[in-house]
């Protein structure tokens, strides 16, 4: 057996990285005594922390403290806690965490629930079972190491056994293990077993209840009439005009509001007794705006200021070498200009959030992403005492970093405040495209200098967009892009070149921005993939095998400063594996036949490394399809493999929602795409085939519900190219499909 | 205005705006919250529910619209739960958020009423409407074939 492992150097490292990670022990050392003590008439379940709770009638309970939204999570989180506590799948009862800082953080974003929540929650269900084995030896006079777990029960060697729902009081006066002993990987039962995921019934029946779903006594519903821009300000509005409607029960102006991952515009509220009132109210209701010195602002200007950032120098983030020296050495230079859009996430449930508002206290449901610090923004707005505000997390119809934000829940809360009843406040499909929290936009500018072997010689990489800092502090506005924010320009680079420089230039826009899944490395990994693989072609290589030979051989590599484990350093062997095998199961040296493309992308984020192969083919008329994807995944220890390889095909799916499709812009002021006819995404007609296969390991699991994003459209572009369609710069590929 | 509906096999006489769509009188009203709000303009699927066994867009089938027509929701597909259909789509794994597959899984079964066997083509014609934005496509395509052949074997034996 080993020793868990420290977990600092993985958590200097993120801070360092920029990721939102703060990693708390969740262990409530002093819990099993105080449980017993409190209960009187009943026998007391055994409680030794916050995620596991065992009832003398043998009920086991796990708490999934990070928000499902499809990804899975809580299947996954679950299946850790209970091999580890050798308790059997079948009987385990997995219940949503509410939002509490005795979790740690629940801010379910950037990955990060498996990679942080393996260790703790590991710990947690060690230190449960090793107090019911405590408590057996302690009952057969038996020394603890000579017992067995399996399936809820503790082993003796001669036969005798004892439930955990037996042990349970006893265990709970067991002292709870300092360090608890983990399982050896290969004594892992479930994890590694595809397992079905804890909602299916519910979401194959109707009986789901997401966010949008909630009713509770009294309840009123409300929407919002928004801001076009959350800098514009509110002229006027005629509240005569449909406060006589029937079903009506309130309009009132909400101010606009800026507070950390809840920046809220202004708007008019109209409360009725069901949606549909509400709904029509909106549209009676007259309101006029201000939209301020943004009132002609379109995408033209958008373009426009964010091609004069790039062609600024910017601010250097990272650099080797020297990139001036090697310009003029080089054989042939290429400079290339990407772009990317504003994007919308359209979860498909559009946020909404039911709240109640008490004198005293406050209750919302709400499908969030981030609970723990739902409840302290809404104690702050209420200036209530954390205590007094719950937060029940409820099944979530779609994330993709959206329902992080807090804003949907304070609009919530102050309509509820304001008329004294629970309210169910949600947006429409409209108020999410045109007024929400967006993907910047961005200009990536290239250079690579090649030298007289075809080689890269030096890489030059120069990231504009806007920050998402502004929204993760409440700040109106910040001065540059964050370390973390171009470390995925960095991570791309992904192989050694003498001479380099990353640099970065923020540019304020007047739309909200929020982190989106595949966040910044959509842009940074579709610019730097595109680019590697026009350079490999002018310089006389195929790209797969310029890859492997620059990568060189396998080591691991310290792509910046930080006291982070090596093993978390760039694994040179690791992306050589993803690529060759991606390579093979792609036939990628099979000749095709004319009018066909492949195009490789390789990537790295969140710690996992993929290589991702498509395959299209092209039509006279300039139309195409996506035909094939494959993608190989080396994530670490699979917990889940059929949860696993959702995530993947998820992925591939909402990049090519973004490579094909996505795109919001803007015109006279406001956001123009209103709905999915002019905000298209993938359909069932744009799947292609796909082959997903995952490196077997066992290393500590990493990221996965992002860093298959990324690499989408860049093996999509790269694969054009390669069946003679050109190569492309910007995105989306609007227009080059077939309707 | 009052409305005489059959819902899931029960009558009931509801009073309501002949203009509100179908979806918010479901939801909203009778608790009816399988059938999902997505775009409400009839875009994306989410509310799909059948009248007389066609799947139509609740979010734009206004009360006044529906008539004697029997109206079918997610709820009333099958009393446990076991519809062919809605067993394929656990055998498979099919959801990931979940929110879209009640229309997903209403529009399948009005296809394989029609058309018992139907091609890849015919499925992904039928389920165009849909959106999934965890991208499940795949497996809905799978599960479809699934659970045409769960429907044959039951009528066979």
């Amino acid at each position: 057996m080993k020793r868990a492992t420290t977990t600092i150097g993985r958590r200097r490292f993120l801070q360092a990285a920029g990721a939102a990670a703060t990693l708390v022990l969740p262990f409530r050392l002093d819990a099993a005594p105080k449980a017993a003590k409190e209960a009187v008439a009943k026998p007391p379940a055994f409680e030794p922390n916050a995620f596991i709770s065992i009832a003398p009638d043998g009920r086991i309970t796990l708490v999934a403290h990070r928000s499902e939204m499809g990804q899975g999570i809580a299947t996954t989180l679950a299946m850790v806690l209970c091999d580890e506590l050798d308790a059997a799948w079948e009987q385990v009862k997995v219940v949503r965490a509410k939002g509490d800082a005795k979790y740690g953080s629940q801010n379910t974003v950037g990955d990060g629930s498996l990679l942080f929540g393996w260790e703790p929650l590991r710990n947690a269900a060690a230190a449960a079972r090793q107090m019911l084995t405590a408590a057996a030896a302690r009952a057969w006079s038996l020394p603890a190491k000579d017992l067995k777990t399996d399936a809820g029960h503790v082993l003796a060697p001669d036969g005798r056994k004892l439930s955990y729902g037996q042990l349970a009081a006893a265990a709970a006066l067991e002292t709870v293990p300092a360090k608890p002993v983990w399982k050896e990987v290969s004594a892992f039962k479930l994890i590694g077993r595809p397992t079905a995921g804890i909602d299916l019934w519910a979401q194959t029946t109707g009986t789901g209840i997401y966010g949008i779903d909630v009713q509770r006594p009294g309840m009123v519903y409300a929407v919002l009439s928004r801001a076009p821009l959350p800098t514009a300000r509110l002229k006027s509005f005629d509240a005569k005009a449909v406060q006589a409607l029937p079903g009506v029960l309130a309009v009132f102006p909400l101010e606009s509001q800026v507070k950390p991952l809840a920046a809220t515009s202004a708007a008019v509220a109209i409360v009725g007794r069901d949606s549909w009132t509400c709904l029509k109210a909106k549209r009676a209701l007259p309101v006029d705006w201000d939209l301020g010195e943004h009132a002609g602002f379109g995408s033209a200007q958008v373009r426009a200021l964010l091609d004069a950032a790039a062609d600024q120098s910017g601010t250097v983030y990272r650099g080797s070498g020297d990139v001036a020296a090697a310009r003029q050495q080089a054989k042939t230079v290429l400079k290339r200009r990407f772009r990317t859009p504003f994007l919308s996430h359209a979860t498909l449930e559009p946020p909404v959030c039911v709240a109640d508002v008490g004198r005293d206290r406050c209750e919302v449901w709400a499908p969030t992403q981030n609970p723990g610090e739902a409840r302290m923004a809404i104690a702050e707005e209420l200036r209530l005492p954390v205590s007094q505000v719950t937060v029940n997390v409820t099944m979530i119809g779609g994330g993709f970093g959206r329902k992080s934000l807090h804003d949907f829940i304070l609009e919530a809360v102050r309509v509820s405040r304001k008329v004294g009843k629970p309210v169910k406040l949600f947006w429409t499909r409209e108020d999410d495209l045109q007024c929400g929290y967006y993907m910047s936009p961005s200009v990536q500018d290239l250079e690579v200098g090649l030298g007289a072997d075809g080689k890269p010689l030096f890489w030059r990489h120069h990231s504009v967009h806007s920050s998402w800092d502004a929204t993760a502090d409440g700040k109106p506005a910040v001065p540059e892009l964050s370390w973390g924010e171009l470390a995925g320009a960095v991570a791309t680079l992904g192989f050694p070149v003498e001479h380099s420089q990353v640099s970065g230039t923020q540019v304020e826009l007047p739309l909200r921005r929020s982190w989106m899944r595949g966040v910044q490395a959509f842009f940074h990994s579709f610019a730097s993939n595109c680019m590697f693989d026009e350079a490999a072609a002018a310089g006389g290589h195929d790209p797969v095998a310029l890859r492997l030979e620059l990568l060189g051989p396998p080591r691991r590599v310290q792509q910046f400063p930080t006291r982070l484990s090596t093993d978390y350093w760039y694994d040179t062997g690791r992306m050589a594996k993803v690529i060759e095998r991606a390579a093979a199961l792609a036939d990628w040296k099979a000749p095709l036949p004319a009018g066909k493309g492949r195009g490789l992308a390789v990537h790295v984020q969140s710690f996992s490394y993929i290589a991702m192969v498509a395959e299209v083919s092209t039509r006279p008329d300039g139309s195409f399809t996506v035909d094939r994807m494959v993608c190989v995944v080396d994530c670490g220890i699979v917990v889940n493999p059929d949860g696993a390889r959702a995530q993947v095909e998820g992925s591939i799916l909402y990049g090519l929602s973004c490579c094909l499709y996505g795109e919001i812009s803007m015109a006279d002021g406001r956001v123009v795409e209103g709905n999915f006819h002019d905000y298209p995404v993938a359909r069932i007609g744009d799947t292609p085939q796909m082959t997903i296969e995952f490196v077997e390991s066992r290393r500590t699991p990493t990221g996965l519900g992002e860093p298959c994003v990324p690499l989408v459209a860049p093996a999509v572009v790269n694969a054009l190219a390669s069946a003679g369609a050109g190569r492309r710069y910007e995105l989306p590929l609007r227009g080059l499909r077939a309707a | 205005m009052k409305f005489q509906l059959k819902i899931n096999g029960k009558p009931q006489v509801v009073d309501a705006d002949g203009d509100m769509p179908l979806l918010w009188l479901l939801r909203d009203r009778l608790a009816l919250t399988g059938t999902k709000f997505g775009c409400g303009a009839g875009l994306c699927g989410a509310c799909t529910v059948h009248l007389d066994g066609e799947p139509v867009r609740s979010c734009i089938t206004p009360l006044a619209s529906i008539g004697p027509r029997a109206i079918t929701t997610i709820e009333g597909l099958s009393p446990d739960g076991r519809h062919p259909v809605q067993r394929a789509w656990r055998e498979q794994c099919v959801p990931q958020c979940g929110y879209c597959q009640s229309g997903q899984i209403m529009s399948t079964v009005a296809l394989l009423r029609k058309s018992p066997q139907p091609t890849p083509e015919a499925v992904r014609e039928a389920l165009a409407g849909h959106i999934c934005r965890c991208g499940t496509y795949g497996r809905i395509e799978t599960a479809v074939q699934l659970a045409a052949r769960y429907a044959t074997e039951k009528a066979k034996s």
